[in-house]
């Protein structure tokens, strides 16, 4: 693996698990304690 | 305008995003974007690739989101609906939305069978045929348990036996096809999800479903990456593998037998490579098939779409980006060697032919095989509940009817195509006229249609009001401005090159290929009902508005 393969793949990796996170921190805050049942 | 009461809504802002990043993560993640990266200039793939996420995905998916929960709002739920609403009652308007449930409808069809493909596998690798370890029953009646393959060759010819490759028409001519059976039940389970509803079938199975995917993936990965340089493998290391596909430096063989070394300039230079990537980011996030438009008229109308938008596609990004760039081609390089790297171009041969003859000679292979086959089958599975949802959305608003009634209908419509990609199977060419038609062209052509409906006729200014609802991460005002004047350009040029590269060629196959005229004049009896059906549905609607009558398609259900 040469350091330019490290740098693709780490920057890649590192945006998108990064991006991924930080959307799971932010749904997780924003959750309601119960969810939201049907109108029906 | 007649007013369709809204019965059905997402239970939870998790359970749409799941849904929606279920929709998008399938097969393509898993299969094909490794092979494009490797085969598109390793590591250099991703500056396009990430361009293409930033400028088309995100932007692209926020607009439709934004849009299915406008047409939700007043009522609707299949794309015919949200465009007539959100137009105004406009006829063409109205009936290129309602041919937008074309695609999807379409891609099921074969989708089911690629499903089955997954679930048979898994049952194999459960049941000990592909390896000798096991529980020793065969799905196979001429398959031993305990059988081992040993090389790709034959691997593709028990992949080949499988699918009915070498006759149109084999598949029926078994007493009892394992494979058809399979996809009988993959179509039956799709069914009855949908059937369930949108809350308590796709949302509760996309909640257990995706996080099932994140942990076979996980522990798939971390028995790769614990495998060091395996005995009786290629003598090559796991970060072998990862050099093999991230390495943006590459060796190319050329036809002469010369080798030729090209770099990341190289690549980022080479138009294809800018493609690839677009279509793979496109094709992955699976924007403008129906599907995110339909799920997102579900939303309640004070929910945070632009964080759920942002999460579905940041969901679908992780899965393809670390979970795939990890877990197919290093193990494939580890145990197979680089000869195997000229099948990691076809998404079918990686998965199909070389993976399992990588799981055959991995320890503990037989588990880790069941465990990658069914995170593919699960992946599939929420994807197709996805495609078929925004067809009985269309059965139920255009004809009135309940939810079971348009279910059984478009299982019935679904069925005939299912036959025709079953009973062609001789070098799959009824399953590639399906797939390039309908999963390539048409959506290419709808994200067009799409994004010219939100900038001409919805409005700039009604996008970003729509979007910014109830969102509290405030989404930047430039994205609309994105939208208009970077993603849809961009879209027409990356359309104009892929048609001029692609187009030619396959409309050639038309004209000469029986198969595909079969499938073709199958295509264009769908787009002549879907019409009608558009066309028949707003006259209604518009007669009801005048009346002032507001029927609830689903007050036969309550």
């Amino acid at each position: 693996m040469t350091w330019g393969g490290w740098l693709c793949m780490g920057l890649s990796v590192t945006f998108v698990t990064t991006l991924f996170l930080w959307c799971c921190w932010r749904i997780g805050a924003d959750q309601p304690e119960t969810d939201v049942q049907d109108d029906e | 305008m007649a007013q369709i009461a809204k019965k059905e809504h997402w239970g939870s802002q998790i359970g749409v995003v799941l849904a929606v990043a279920g929709s998008a993560v399938g097969l393509g993640n898993f299969l094909r974007f490794p092979g494009q990266v490797v085969n598109h200039g390793g590591g250099a793939f991703m500056i396009p690739y990430i361009i293409s996420l930033l400028l088309i995905a995100i932007p692209i998916s926020m607009s439709e989101w934004a849009l299915g929960r406008c047409g939700g709002r007043k009522g609707f739920h299949s794309p015919l609906g949200v465009y007539h609403a959100v137009s105004g009652g406009r006829t063409g308007w109205g009936v290129l939305g309602g041919l937008n449930a074309l695609a999807p409808f379409v891609i099921n069809m074969y989708y089911i069978f690629i499903e089955s493909w997954c679930l048979l596998y898994a049952l194999q690798y459960l049941g000990g045929v592909l390896q000798p370890l096991g529980l020793g029953f065969s799905i196979f009646s001429e398959v031993e348990p305990g059988l081992r393959l040993a090389t790709t060759e034959n691997y593709s010819g028990f992949f080949g036996s499988l699918v009915g490759i070498s006759e149109n028409g084999s598949l029926f001519k078994l007493t009892s096809s394992p494979l058809l059976i399979a996809t009988i039940l993959c179509a039956a389970a799709n069914f009855l999800l949908i059937f369930l509803g949108i809350s308590k079938g796709i949302e509760k199975f996309c909640k257990i479903a995706a996080p099932l995917i994140l942990v076979c993936a996980i522990l798939v990965i971390v028995r790769v990456a614990t495998l060091g340089t395996p005995e009786g493998g290629s003598g090559l290391s796991f970060l072998d593998g990862l050099g093999f596909m991230w390495n943006p430096t590459r060796e190319i063989t050329l036809e002469t037998g010369e080798i030729l070394q090209t770099n990341i300039w190289d690549s980022l230079l080479d138009p294809d490579t800018w493609l690839a990537a677009t279509a793979q980011i496109f094709f992955s996030v699976s924007i403008c098939l129906g599907a995110i438009c339909t799920y997102s008229s579900y939303i309640r109308p004070k929910e945070d779409i632009a964080l759920s938008s942002l999460s579905a596609t940041a969901t679908n990004e992780f899965c393809e980006v670390v979970l795939a760039g990890f877990m197919a081609i290093p193990p494939a390089i580890m145990f197979l060697g680089m000869n195997a790297a000229d099948k990691f171009g076809s998404s079918f041969s990686l998965g199909f032919v070389v993976l399992p003859n990588v799981f055959e000679l991995m320890p503990f292979g037989q588990f880790f095989g069941f465990l990658f086959f069914l995170l593919l089958f699960l992946a599939a599975i929420t994807s197709s509940m996805s495609l078929v949802q925004p067809t009985v959305a269309l059965f139920q608003e255009s004809f009135r009817w309940s939810r079971g009634a348009s279910v059984i209908l478009a299982a019935i419509i679904n069925l005939i195509g299912t036959i025709i990609v079953c009973w062609y199977t001789q070098n799959l060419v009824a399953l590639d006229v399906f797939d390039f038609w309908l999963a390539n062209c048409t959506p290419f052509i709808f994200v067009i249609i799409q994004t010219s409906f939100i900038i001409f006729v919805w409005g700039s200014a009604n996008f970003a009001t729509e979007l910014a609802e109830g969102s509290k991460i405030k989404p930047p005002l430039f994205i609309v401005k994105i939208v208009k004047y970077v993603s849809f350009p961009y879209l027409l040029i990356i359309f104009g090159f892929w048609a001029w590269q692609n187009l030619g060629d396959r409309i050639r196959e038309v004209a000469a290929n029986r198969v595909a005229q079969l499938s073709f004049g199958f295509f264009m009896s769908l787009i002549l009902l879907l019409t009608l059906l558009a066309i028949m549905a707003m006259n209604r609607w518009k007669r009801e508005e005048q009346a002032g009558i507001a029927l609830d398609p689903n007050e036969k259900n309550a």
